[in-house]
């Protein structure tokens, strides 16, 4: 890597521009009313929210469901795609993995938010019951965020002693923090040897993490045996879906880093090519599960399927049904097909519009089976209509991620240096040989 | 008398013979079942004897009292009016008693009417405030000016204010809501009650508009029955024809529902007795032995009532009409039984007569499974009221309510507003008031309000303010029933007499007073002939003194040496009765019964009742016209049709119970309030949608209403269930729900009964703009 | 090991939800109000359904189906429960331990007969009619979940009972055991041990006319129904 290109990867850490501190400061703004209305909640309970019977789950479970997927993105990027050796996803592993570590905590906190008695949290360590899939998330979801933090710091610790090499102009409590978290680099072959030997065992974890996580999370509605719910394909229809929201986000983090840091030159045209060949790939896929399952169902005709079957295609959720079918499919692919080949602003437009298709794609799958639960009549039919309440505190989660991104950006570079610098590459071409 | 082959009759006899068992002596229920302390944890807890108030039926109770509260209602598994059971209004009993609305002193009106301002005084001052008032009116000669008015008064209270209203010297005693059925048993039978129905034996019963499973008395009683016909007595499962202008519950469950044009039930049922009469399936035996006016009222009614021409008035199809008659006339024992809803049309009494005759063509009166005589327990006579000048000139005086300006009727509330406003009989001073809430109940609340406002003192003896007491001037709340003495005769329809009895369960949680209590205290204060007609100090000693009569009678499932011990074990076990009913006819009855089971003037079942003729009513049998509605059928297209819930209590603070509310509809998904049924066609070509907002109108008035579309409705009748609407009442009845009563108009009245008939108005329904 | 059951009588059933409303008053379930009533949060441990009305006019049908919990023999609650707070006890009952419920509610959207209920709100019993409360039973806070007990307070107090006396419980005094049975004005519902194959409940679940809810998920509900005719 030149020296001018480290520099740029290295300057936004020196300073704080105008924007950025407003944006900031609206993110904490948000993030503070998130905490008061859930302040608010606590005291009033979950009355305050939506929820009713039958409908026992609503907005906080989507949104779980939905940053642990948006979590599997840069797992997918830094894990997976290592393992197959894709050196382009080299620049954008940061990134993407920043998207992991930020967005995970929310995922679990939004479970936690959602609990009855939270006050009582701990009773999950003291008797949980393994049978419960409920158990199984928490133990994966804590593995998966503990080791996606590990796995993050790892990759960026050489990094973190070149922030405590390289920059000199800083107030010293910045400094302070780069030289104790560097934990003594020394930036040694030796230490670059173990620390890709580590990073490529990781790897091979994480990846399983990713496929366990997401499927043990769908399970949390697959081992119950309501219609809709209870279906084999449940599990990896969830996980393609978390890596396809998480690839969308991918690409508009990429978008946003290169317009604010100016990395033209880092992040090309080529990466967000690879990406959108990806993505093709991830939207036919999501398709072919979507038929497999609906059209199985459709087919069968199972009554108490068929209820909610219609609920999603022309009953009460058909608006966000066909919604997020489009958001999901016809538009992204559309996208991918012809004007994103070479415009970066439509790429970043398919990746919002699919994250926020997948948000419904949570939705629809959470809520439309609660509203017609097995032993249906007309007092068990159900609806749910979300409260302001469930909307401020979602809106406060997502400003969290933002914020802790925000934030991690402003310290560290999110654009890895070591793995791209000459020096280690040719450590490691060493180390192969 | 039917020929019923000795097999059938064996089998019938060998049930019945268990039921009867049952019902039999207290002593080998207890033996038997040996439930009471079994069924639930003994404890610390004592189980204290009570008799529900929620509804006419007045199930007994037991109700567990855990350190001085009272925690559970359990039924009485003694009283065989529901055999330990309750239904869902009396389990929540404990609402009323711990209900945070109740009133908890006497109150005086600060302030003007209606304004809502109280000021709480001692019961000695409002006794004598009211005292003295009524003294007053006595002293001045006219006594007459008092009216007390009442409506479903629990156990002996009716009787009480009755004593009290003869002993003042006022005609008055005005019951808000006479009833019809026990007319036409009147005119057919010689008999001055309601009739009772052996339901545990019938086989078929052609219910028209009866309603067994909703709000027919006695609640529990019918609802057992109703399980007893399907699964008591097995192998012989009972048949249920529903004849009713909606699907109700007992449509629901019955095996056949008949839609019906509502108001013509009676020409039905003349329909069906055609048949029966053309076709010799009636009971031979029994018309020539025990029936007068049959060929005059045969011969009519082959006359005028063929199944063609009944098919057109009714809307039954004429193969139906001929399929009921022979099935009723076929199987054996059949019932006919009218509901309610028939008396509320302006040929009401016409047709409960014309059902009734129904069971005398097929010999269903007084056999098993047929129609019994409802026998009052023998409970000593109240002794006659003191006869000073002033009550002599009272009495002598015109009732203010005029009810002999209807043929048969004995009381006609709905007169009483023109009468109170224009004083054209008499100035009304003083009017009381003891569970009746007219400006809610009754139609045509503006009358009322004219008429209130002419009354200088209105008193209200009622736990609960509402619509009707706002306006008092005084309130001198009673007990709630579980804080009370309660002794009720009951009509459980099992023919034997029964009189179950309750004790206070709890200490009084307020300063209320038990309202026997109060009128006993109004008596004495106002003293004079009133004070010498009530000798007792306090309502339970009426009550003692009333029961001796059991006592004396030696029988039932009480016998004890003295009156203190009878006393003690009727009040432990919280009824007594005397079972069994000795039919007079059917193979194992008493034909000397028959003397007391048809007491008319000809000592038979009269078709052609004679009591028209000894009060000069002209009349021409079979005696039904046509119902006349409300409204025109042009403007008017829909026939409104009210009805009660299960889940609808009756009484002060009945509409003030949570619990119910989120029960309420069943068979539509609404709770806290009520709505109107329309049939689905009917509504889109409304352009109505499930739940929209819709307003029913009437020539009288309008209400606004969520609609729901249902299968079980008529295409031009739509259905109202009726109770709520209140606007006072307590926090949990204020807004909840529409009254459909202010829809009714009180013009059209049954000529014979003096009834209104509510069930006669028409409605036109649309939809409610948004800005409404 | 005795594993009680309870089986309602279709036929005789009439709809009249005392049943449902013995169950709130003993078992101190408070009523939601029409707020919360309306937005699906009214609390009925045990509840009256209704079927689809089909049928052409006027031969229209519709069943009325009191549905207490089943107390599954295989319980898909007690299976995701995360903490336990729902289990499966010796004699069958599946019972709640308030203590320990987080408020996940995962078993509420694992019942497959939607019996459960969650406390939005605490229960609200607005003075005095806190008076009225079952000492018998505790009052649940806001944040745990809730339903059916077959009336476990009584049932354990009837078997300490007999325990006392040195006899078994009998089946005549379980018939009627639970609110709901004694309660009932058709006398609809029976209660009792399906291991007794004398009992009423072992008897009536032989009928012809017994059947189950849902039975093609295998979670073997103890509560068994006759058909209506």
């Amino acid at each position: 890597m030149a020296q001018d290109e480290e520099t740029l990867l290295l300057s936004p850490l020196t300073r704080t521009s105008r924007g950025f501190g407003i944006f900031i400061a609206l993110l904490v703004a948000v993030v503070l009313v998130g905490a008061a209305i859930y302040g608010y909640q606590w005291a009033n309970g979950l009355s305050v929210t939506g929820m009713n019977r039958p409908v026992y789950m609503g907005i906080y479970i989507v949104n779980f469901v939905f940053f642990i997927g948006l979590a599997h993105s840069g797992t997918f990027i830094s894990a997976i795609l290592r393992l197959v050796g894709a050196d382009w996803r080299k620049p954008l592993a940061r990134a993407a993995e920043a998207i992991t570590v930020f967005s995970v905590p929310f995922g679990a906190g939004s479970i936690l938010i959602d609990l009855g008695r939270l006050d009582r949290m701990f009773n999950i360590f003291v008797h949980g019951r393994f049978e419960s899939p409920l158990l199984w998330d928490v133990v994966s979801v804590s593995l998966y965020l503990l080791s996606s933090i590990a796995f993050f710091y790892l990759s960026l610790l050489p990094d973190i002693a070149r922030c405590r090499d390289r920059l000199i102009d800083v107030p010293r409590w910045q400094h302070q923090m780069y030289r104790v978290l560097s934990l003594g680099w020394k930036d040694h072959p030796e230490q670059y040897r173990r620390l890709e030997k580590v990073l490529a065992a990781m790897a091979v974890f994480m990846s399983m993490l990713v496929i366990i996580v997401h499927t043990v999370v769908s399970w949390v509605f697959g081992m119950t045996v309501q219609p809709g719910w209870h279906t084999a394909i449940l599990g990896p229809f969830f996980l393609v879906g978390a890596v396809f929201s998480g690839s969308g986000a991918v690409v508009v983090t990429m978008a946003v880093l290169r317009r604010i840091f100016h990395l033209e030159d880092v992040l090309t045209l080529k990466h967000f090519d690879y990406m959108r060949k990806l993505l093709i790939a991830l939207t036919l896929v999501w398709l072919y599960f979507m038929v497999a399952e609906y059209l199985t169902t459709f087919y069968g005709q199972e009554v108490e399927e068929m209820l909610v079957f219609w609920q999603k295609f022309t009953g009460t959720y058909a608006i966000p049904f066909w919604v997020m079918f489009t958001l999901c499919f016809a538009v992204p692919l559309a996208i991918f097909l012809t004007r994103g080949k070479r415009s970066i602003g439509w790429m970043v437009a398919a990746g919002l519009i699919i994250n926020v298709g997948m948000w419904l794609e949570r939705y629809i799958v959470v809520v439309p089976t609660l509203t017609r639960p097995r032993l249906l009549s007309e007092l068990t039919m159900g609806n749910y209509t979300p409260t302001w309440v469930e909307g401020v505190i979602t809106a406060a989660c997502f400003a969290g991620l933002l914020l802790l991104y925000a934030l991690f950006t402003r310290f560290f570079p999110i654009i890895p240096i070591w793995e791209r610098s000459e020096e280690v590459e040719a450590y490691l071409h060493e180390m192969e040989e | 008398m039917r020929h019923i082959s000795r097999r059938t009759f064996l089998k019938l006899a060998a049930v019945s013979a268990t039921a009867a068992a049952l019902y039999e002596s207290s002593g080998s229920i207890l033996h038997a079942l040996n439930l009471i302390d079994r069924a639930t944890p003994p404890d610390d807890a004592v189980w204290v004897p009570s008799v529900c108030q929620l509804c006419p039926a007045e199930c007994g109770l037991r109700v567990r009292v855990v350190g001085g509260l009272a925690v559970k209602i359990e039924g009485n598994l003694l009283n065989p009016n529901n055999q330990g059971r309750t239904c869902p209004k009396g389990q929540v009993g404990l609402q009323l008693l711990y209900n945070p609305d109740r009133l908890q002193a006497p109150l005086k009106r600060v302030g003007q009417r209606g304004e809502g301002r109280w000021q709480a005084i001692s019961w000695n001052e409002a006794i004598e405030a009211v005292a003295a008032r009524l003294r007053d009116v006595r002293l001045a000669g006219t006594a007459e000016r008092t009216a007390f008015l009442y409506d479903r008064p629990p156990g002996l209270l009716g009787e009480t204010i009755a004593r009290f209203c003869r002993a003042m010297g006022t005609p008055n005693a005005i019951d808000a809501r006479p009833d019809v059925r026990s007319q036409a048993l009147f005119l057919t039978q010689g008999w001055d009650s309601q009739p009772g129905y052996d339901l545990d034996r019938t086989r078929y019963l052609l219910s028209f508009n009866f309603a067994l499973l909703e709000s027919a008395q006695p609640t529990v009683r019918l609802l057992r029955a109703y399980s007893f016909i399907r699964r008591g007595r097995p192998g012989d499962r009972g048949r249920i024809v529903q004849i009713e202008p909606r699907l109700s519950v007992t449509g629901i469950k019955a095996d056949e529902w008949v839609p019906i044009r509502p108001g013509t039930e009676g020409a039905l049922a003349l329909g069906l007795a055609w048949v029966i009469l053309r076709e010799r399936l009636y009971d031979r035996e029994f018309v020539d032995e025990h029936c007068h006016g049959f060929e005059e009222w045969s011969k009519a009614v082959l006359e005028d009532y063929s199944p063609a021409y009944v098919a057109a008035l009714t809307s039954v199809p004429e193969e139906t009409i001929k399929r009921l008659a022979r099935e009723f006339a076929g199987m054996s024992p059949a019932v006919a039984v009218g509901g309610e809803a028939i008396d509320q049309q302006t040929n009401g009494l016409a047709s409960q007569m014309a059902i009734h005759s129904l069971n005398a063509l097929v010999g269903s009166i007084d056999v098993p499974g047929g129609v019994v005589m409802q026998r009052p327990p023998p409970l000593t006579p109240w002794p006659d009221v003191f006869m000073d000048d002033v009550t002599t000139q009272g009495l002598s005086q015109p009732r203010l309510d005029g009810p002999e300006h209807y043929r048969l009727a004995r009381s006609a509330p709905h007169r009483l507003p023109e009468a109170i406003a224009s004083g054209d009989l008499y100035p009304l001073e003083a009017l009381l008031l003891y569970r009746a809430n007219p400006l809610h109940d009754a139609p045509d609340p503006e009358a009322w309000r004219s008429a209130l406002d002419k009354v200088p003192l209105i008193v209200s003896f009622d736990p609960f303010i509402e619509e009707t007491s706002a306006y008092a001037d005084y309130i001198l709340p009673d007990h709630t029933f579980l804080e009370r003495w309660i002794a009720a005769p009951l009509q459980p329809s099992l023919g034997y007499p029964v009189l179950a009895v309750g004790q206070p369960v709890v200490e009084p949680l307020y300063d209320t007073r038990a309202f026997g209590d109060v009128l006993i205290q109004l008596a004495r204060q106002v003293g004079g002939g009133p004070g010498v007609s009530f000798p007792w100090s306090d309502y339970v000693k009426v009550l003692r003194f009333r029961v001796g009569g059991l006592v004396d009678s030696s029988r039932g499932s009480i016998r004890a040496a003295t009156a203190d011990e009878f006393w003690r074990e009727l009040a432990a076990r919280g009824v007594w009765f005397d079972s069994p009913y000795v039919f007079a006819g059917g193979e194992e009855g008493n034909p000397e019964a028959w003397e007391a089971v048809l007491t008319t003037p000809s000592g038979k079942f009269e078709f052609t009742p004679q009591a028209f003729d000894q009060r000069e009513i002209s009349a021409t049998p079979p005696y039904y016209e046509s119902p006349r509605y409300a409204g025109t059928e042009g403007e008017y297209p829909f026939h409104m049709q009210l009805y009660t819930l299960m889940a609808q209590a009756t009484g002060p603070g009945a509409a003030n119970l949570p619990h119910l509310h989120e029960l309420y509809g069943l068979h539509v998904k609404r709770t806290w309030g009520n709505w109107v049924e329309i049939n689905p066609e009917t509504a889109h070509e409304l352009g109505i949608a499930n739940r929209d907002a819709v307003w029913v109108e009437s020539p009288v008035g309008k209400i606004r209403l969520p609609a729901r579309l249902y299968e079980g409705t008529q295409a031009e009748t739509v259905n109202i269930p009726a109770g709520l609407g209140h606007t006072l009442g307590g926090q949990w009845a204020a807004g909840i729900g529409a009254n459909p009563e202010h829809l009714v108009d009180r013009r059209r009245v049954d000529e014979l009964s003096g009834l209104v008939a509510r069930q006669g108005v028409r409605v036109k329904v649309y939809k409610a703009e948004v800005g409404d | 090991m005795p594993k009680w059951g309870m089986v309602i009588d279709l036929d005789k059933c009439t709809g009249c939800q005392a049943c449902s409303m013995a169950c709130r008053v003993e078992n101190n379930v408070s009523f939601a109000g029409p707020e919360q009533a309306e937005i699906g949060r009214a609390m009925f441990w045990q509840e009256v359904l209704d079927t689809e009305m089909h049928g052409h006019y006027p031969f229209l049908e519709t069943q009325f189906v009191p549905r207490p919990c089943m107390h599954c023999e295989h319980p898909p609650c007690v299976k995701v429960c995360p903490v336990g707070a729902t289990f499966q006890t010796e004699d069958g009952l599946v019972a709640m331990d308030y203590e320990l419920c987080i408020g996940c509610r995962m078993c509420t959207i694992a019942c497959p007969y939607a019996v459960r209920y969650f406390n939005w709100l605490a229960p609200r019993f607005p003075t005095p009619l806190e008076q009225a409360l079952n000492p018998d039973v505790p009052v649940r806070p806001r944040g745990v979940v809730e339903k059916c007990t077959f009336c476990i307070h009584r049932l354990r107090a009837a078997q300490d009972r007999a325990e006392k006396e040195g006899r078994t419980l009998r089946d005549a005094e379980m018939v009627n055991l639970p609110a709901c049975n004694q309660v009932c004005p058709a006398a609809a519902r029976y209660f009792g041990d399906l291991e007794d194959p004398e009992s009423t409940v072992s008897r009536l679940a032989r009928s012809p006319r017994a059947f189950a809810l849902l039975e093609e998920l295998g979670t073997e509900p103890k509560v068994h129904y006759l058909t209506g005719e």
